[in-house]
């Protein structure tokens, strides 16, 4: 145990190292296993950034390459992997992961900046990315992630933090969240409470109607955002449509808006989609999906949006519900929440027992869903209708994990190094 | 008299002479084809044979490029993309007759006509492409679907028109090989009788219950509806306590 505080306690540029050399070694490991292994370990879409990257090399289109679904931004960023070695993506993947953990580090810090150990507390919250193995994974594997998340964690270091001080600080972090919103749909999901968080709201029940409606109203920071994000959106959006037309608004957005894929995966959905698959003009179950998923997002936003000092959690919890939600999930889009847990993870007052349990609940959940999902796809074994259980258990144990954590979520807790008297229940 | 013998004699150095180049020509190409590993993803393997133990034979086929073409039923894909990643090594080439969508589930798509293209080397041929299952319409009972994978079709391109000592069974029939524009009679390709050491391959994939409906349906639902309604109660509850919180910190 002394050990283990030791080595967390390591100052945090060597953690980045560690983290660095991690990832940059699992990258070199990745050409030997997958030229030795059946199952490889590159993800099969690092694969296509780089056939789209060569077409985009070569002035042709990026969508030539079937199943590229991302934006064109991705196959230019991956220019270089063309141009230097097969696994220069990957590496710069890594970077991105590195250079995320660097923002989150200061992100966390200027939260906490009025209160003694920000630094620490700051520290141990990044190493939940820096040595979070499905980060690492994700990014050494070659999947694209890391680049929106990073641009999600700078529109909210713009906004929640005086490293720019003025509005030019809403025009940044607007600006950045354009470039998510680009890049991946699912930020934009996030616009509403960042907005939100903008305001100034003093609504109670005594609070007439015109008062309150009064204060609604848009303020200059919540315009400026707005105008910001939209105004990036467009412009790059209309680039690349000018540049690819409509084969580019089609891959990019409206493919995934409308995405139906039967094949086994996570979803809770998977199974009913599967069975139905090209016999429902209107899917009634989707649908209740879709309407509890709305509420759930429009409560969360109210509910922890509107402040400042809760924004990073609802944000967290709003991603966490699209992907519990989605009518597709796979591992990666897990890194969508867990690039914001280490801006919220340091509010949770649950005894490390607790935390543990549900960490290890989930990954068993995880894992009973992938052993079913091993039996259909490379045993060829007729097991559908448990993979469905097991996604149902899947479901229910990240709505119960979110749950502890909505139960537990103590703004300023900061690991309990904030408040020296703690008193920490387990509920 | 004089003449009828010289003409006997052409006759039978000619008929010799054929007799020769027949010999050499006995199409004795044995392929092997396997599917390996098991599940959805699998390798699709061709080992060709030239007469590798006869060697006057084995010497015709040698260099020659050969064009082996393969349909893949609609509920087999493989993917231009995945092969030039991990073409085997002696596979040159490899030309899909149509765009392939790896997307759609076998009720919606088409078998596909793949062409594979490989040079003899020391009388013999070793070759594999990745090959995937699609999904499958899920029927009642579920079960198993079978996908029929039919022998290759052996087609040769040979240089100093070696193969034209080579007397074929039948007439040289259509192939896909060469362009359209191209006559039967100038196809530089010609197809090669070969005897099939493996029977018809199949791949048995896993499909659905269509009886496991009402149930899937109805426990996706439930399951939906009240871990959203756990949710929403559970942040009611939160709010409801630190408002109260509040209220007695203002109070003390």
């Amino acid at each position: 145990m002394d050990k283990l505080n030791k080595f967390i306690n390591w100052d945090f540029q060597t953690h980045l190292r560690i983290g660095a050399l991690i990832r940059f070694l699992l990258v070199i490991y990745s050409s030997y296993h997958d030229r030795h292994f059946d199952v490889p370990y590159t993800d099969v879409d690092y694969k296509v950034f780089i056939d789209a990257a060569k077409h985009v090399y070569d002035g042709n289109s990026p969508y030539k390459r079937h199943t590229y679904r991302y934006s064109p931004l991705i196959a230019y960023i991956l220019l270089p992997a063309t141009l230097i070695s097969r696994c220069a993506g990957k590496k710069l993947f890594c970077i991105f992961d590195i250079l995320i953990a660097i923002a989150l580090k200061k992100l966390v810090e200027r939260q906490l900046r009025h209160k003694n150990n920000a630094s620490t507390i700051a520290t141990y919250c990044a190493l939940f990315w820096i040595y979070n193995p499905m980060s690492i994974a994700i990014s050494s594997r070659g999947n694209a992630d890391s680049v929106p998340c990073l641009f999600v964690i700078l529109s909210i270091l713009f906004l929640q933090t005086d490293i720019v001080t003025g509005l030019i600080k809403y025009v940044l972090s607007g600006f950045f969240l354009g470039i998510s919103i680009h890049l991946r749909l699912y930020p934009l999901a996030l616009s509403f409470p960042m907005y939100l968080s903008l305001g100034d709201y003093k609504i109670n029940r005594s609070t007439p109607i015109l008062a309150g409606l009064a204060s609604l109203m848009p303020n200059k920071k919540q315009i400026i955002l707005t105008l910001t994000c939209v105004v990036t959106l467009s412009l790059l959006t209309w680039a690349m449509y000018a540049m690819y037309g409509y084969e580019f608004l089609f891959e990019t957005y409206i493919y995934h808006l409308f995405r139906k894929d039967t094949k086994h995966n996570f979803s809770v959905l998977f199974y009913y989609s599967y069975l139905t698959m090209d016999h429902l003009s209107f899917d009634v179950v989707k649908t209740i999906l879709q309407i509890f998923e709305a509420i759930i997002l429009f409560v969360i936003s109210l509910a922890f949006g509107t402040k400042a000092e809760t924004l990073p959690f609802a944000l967290f919890c709003q991603l966490v519900i699209l992907v519990t939600y989605n009518s597709v999930m796979t591992s990666q889009y897990f890194i969508w929440f867990l690039s914001l847990l280490p801006l919220v993870v340091h509010s949770f007052k649950m005894k490390p027992a607790k935390a543990f349990l549900l960490f290890i609940l989930w990954l068993s959940a995880q894992g009973a869903w992938l052993f079913y999902a091993y039996l259909l796809e490379f045993k060829s074994r007729e097991v559908f209708i448990f993979i469905w259980l097991k996604s149902v258990v899947f479901f229910c144990s990240n709505i119960f994990i979110l749950a502890q954590l909505i139960k537990s979520y103590t703004p300023d807790y900061g690991f309990g190094q904030i408040n020296e008297k703690s008193d920490v229940k387990n509920d | 008299m004089k003449n009828t013998n010289i003409t006997f004699g052409i006759l039978i150095s000619v008929l010799l002479s054929n007799g020769a180049v027949c010999k050499t020509c006995n199409f004795n190409i044995k392929i092997t084809q396997t599917l390996h590993n098991e599940g959805f993803h699998r390798n699709l393997s061709y080992y060709i044979d030239f007469a590798s133990d006869d060697e006057d034979e084995k010497l015709i086929y040698e260099d020659c490029v050969v064009g082996l073409e393969q349909i893949l039923p609609a509920g087999v894909y493989a993917s231009q993309d995945e092969i030039k990643d991990k073409r085997s090594k002696d596979l040159i080439d490899t030309i899909f007759q149509k765009p392939v969508n790896i997307e759609l589930p076998a009720n919606n798509a088409s078998p596909i006509r793949v062409q594979l293209f490989s040079v003899v080397k020391g009388g013999k041929i070793d070759i594999y492409i990745p090959v995937h299952a699609r999904y499958h319409r899920a029927k009642k009972g579920g079960g198993t679907v079978r996908n029929i994978i039919p022998s290759p079709v052996l087609y040769l391109m040979c240089s100093n028109k070696k193969l034209d000592l080579c007397d074929f069974p039948a007439a040289a029939s259509e192939n896909n090989l060469c362009k359209n524009d191209i006559t039967r009679e100038l196809c530089p390709w010609k197809e090669i009788p070969a005897i099939m050491v493996t029977d018809t391959l199949f791949l048995d994939v896993p499909i659905g219950n269509i009886d496991h409906f009402y149930v899937v349906a109805w426990g996706t639902t439930v399951v939906i509806v009240v871990g959203s309604l756990y949710l929403l109660k559970t942040i009611h509850r939160y709010k409801v306590d630190t408002e109260q919180k509040l209220r007695k910190k203002l109070k003390t």
